[in-house]
């Protein structure tokens, strides 16, 4: 895990580009549950380590993100998926799924379709001390449960995806 | 600015710098486990659509530098890329990395340059 600096890097969010929550979102992941929390945290760290947003009152909020990208009417999964050819299984979730749980979106950089969730919102960079690994597990285990289950990946290239879908907890 | 993915483009970072990292490094515990050169996830992007990660989360500092081919991997899987630029904003001893992925595998990669080999013997 990456050391918290004093003064991380301030993420582009694209004001304008509110999702709908009819939206759905894609997450390449590992094959199991396990391995795909450890990925959630393991990111989410980094991330917390990384990057502040500004939040509506300008405080620069740490962002404890987990990338996902929109699948937006018209396209298949498999488009959205091309560049995951390596990834055996996919989270799929809708953004109103992800905002009933009390997970925010930013709308993050300079590609329309990349959004970050926030999963742990409220701390201030030099007020609050970024989430502990236990939040953090915390956090990625319910946003897996608004995912519900891996879906294999229909853009998978990386031999064999064996056994059945892994139910999430 | 938007990345042409497929180009050459690297910002280079000088020798003293590199070697200045490469001293006070520690291999990332996770790099070891999966035998890659760099733990990152390739859905992350950063601003400019780069997959990004931190230079701590290598094995090996010398082998990441710009313009290195490497393996990015975790466990979402194993992808091969184009290091961009080490980014010190954040970090002048853990600088972020940026990252395009090479859109072959790494076995794809392994099978042609065995090809080469079995081709020159």
């Amino acid at each position: 895990m990456v050391p918290s600096p004093q003064h991380r890097k301030l993420r582009l969010v694209r004001a304008a580009d509110i999702p709908d929550d009819a939206l759905v979102v894609l997450r390449a992941a590992p094959g199991d549950s396990g391995r795909t929390l450890r990925n959630l945290v393991d990111d989410a760290a980094d991330s917390a380590a990384t990057y502040v947003v500004l939040g509506a009152n300008r405080e620069r909020e740490i962002l404890h993100g987990v990338s996902v990208f929109a699948q937006r009417s018209g396209v298949s999964v498999s488009d959205v998926l091309i560049r995951f050819p390596m990834s055996p299984f996919v989270l799929e979730m809708s953004v109103g799924d992800l905002r009933r749980a009390g997970f925010a979106l930013w709308a993050t950089g300079a590609n329309p379709d990349h959004y970050d969730v926030q999963l742990v919102p409220g701390r201030v960079e030099g007020v609050n001390p970024p989430a502990s690994a236990k939040e953090l597990r915390g956090a990625a285990g319910r946003f897996m449960v608004v995912a519900r289950s891996l879906t294999p990946n229909p853009r998978y290239a990386g031999g064999v995806t064996s056994g059945p879908e892994d139910r999430l907890p | 600015m938007t990345p042409t993915n497929g180009t050459w483009v690297v910002r280079e970072v000088d020798s003293a710098t590199v070697e200045r990292l490469a001293a006070g490094h520690v291999p990332d515990p996770m790099a070891t486990e999966l035998g890659v050169d760099l733990v990152g996830d390739p859905n992350r992007e950063d601003d400019e659509g780069y997959i990004w990660t931190r230079l701590s989360r290598s094995r090996d500092v010398r082998v990441v530098v710009p313009g290195s081919a490497v393996v990015l991997g975790s466990d979402v899987g194993r992808y091969l890329g184009k290091v961009v630029a080490w980014d010190f904003e954040v970090s002048d001893t853990d600088p972020i990395v940026t990252l395009e992925l090479v859109p072959v595998s790494v076995e794809a990669v392994e099978a042609a340059l065995e090809r080469t080999r079995t081709t020159a013997a």
